[in-house]
């Protein structure tokens, strides 16, 4: 079963990213929104939690508009990738449920 | 001394930020306020702590996501004269951040400076 996690707090003052990470399995897509995009960068407290995932075959991506508002672009890691709100709806439509952390 | 002369004496006042930019209108808020009390010559310190070091990046584009960019309007601060801005120096290394990211100049505060900084001030406003 394919499960999109939406999380839209902030890895460095909440544990909503590591609770959902947590829960997280092959196939998952985690979509990483408004102050959630925070927990994609580099210096995040989830990097490698986000990295060993990523390698069991969980997709990881961050809201292309909150990342540009906050001015984060080329600070990511590597395994998250940008989408734009259409990439969103897809997301949406893809999986199974959608389950929103927040 | 009279109540005039009181009321000439300037209040030291800090505004403290905790709050990341965007996700609430908390920073914004503290903007308006520190933007409308340079109006009244008071003395005017504005110090961001934690999460709130991320107001300062450079490169912000909200208009996508219907916000005013903070980042923009902060750099006017010094020509409100509000000179004193101060950042938590272990909120930035935390985040993989240094004085050289941020979008206006800061100076870095240790935890021991936060506290003796705090305890100067007349009151302390935390948004």
């Amino acid at each position: 079963m394919s499960l999109l996690h939406t999380v839209n707090k902030s890895a460095f003052n909440e544990d909503t990213l590591r609770n959902c990470l947590a829960i997280c399995q092959a196939k998952h897509s985690v979509l990483l929104i408004e102050d959630g995009v925070y927990g994609a960068l580099k210096s995040s407290p989830c990097r490698k939690q986000i990295e060993q995932l990523s390698a069991k075959g969980v997709s990881f991506f961050a809201l292309a508009v909150d990342v540009d508002a906050r001015g984060l672009n080329n600070m990511l890691v590597a395994d998250v990738t940008l989408a734009s709100d259409q990439d969103f709806v897809n997301l949406v439509v893809q999986n199974t449920a959608t389950q929103s952390w927040y | 001394m009279t109540e005039t002369q009181t009321a000439t004496i300037p209040k030291k006042i800090l505004f403290v930020n905790t709050r990341a930019p965007y996700g609430s209108s908390m920073a914004r808020d503290a903007l308006d306020a520190l933007l409308a009390a340079s109006a009244y010559e008071q003395d005017l310190s504005v110090l961001f702590l934690g999460e709130a070091v991320f107001q300062l990046l450079r490169n912000q584009n909200p208009e996508a996501i219907g916000m005013k960019n903070l980042a923009a309007t902060l750099p006017v601060l010094p020509m409100y004269d509000i000179k004193q801005i101060f950042v938590q120096a272990s909120a930035l290394f935390t985040r993989g951040l240094s004085i050289d990211d941020l979008a206006l100049p800061a100076k870095a505060l240790s935890e021991d400076e936060i506290a003796a900084l705090m305890g100067t001030q007349g009151a302390i406003l935390s948004f």
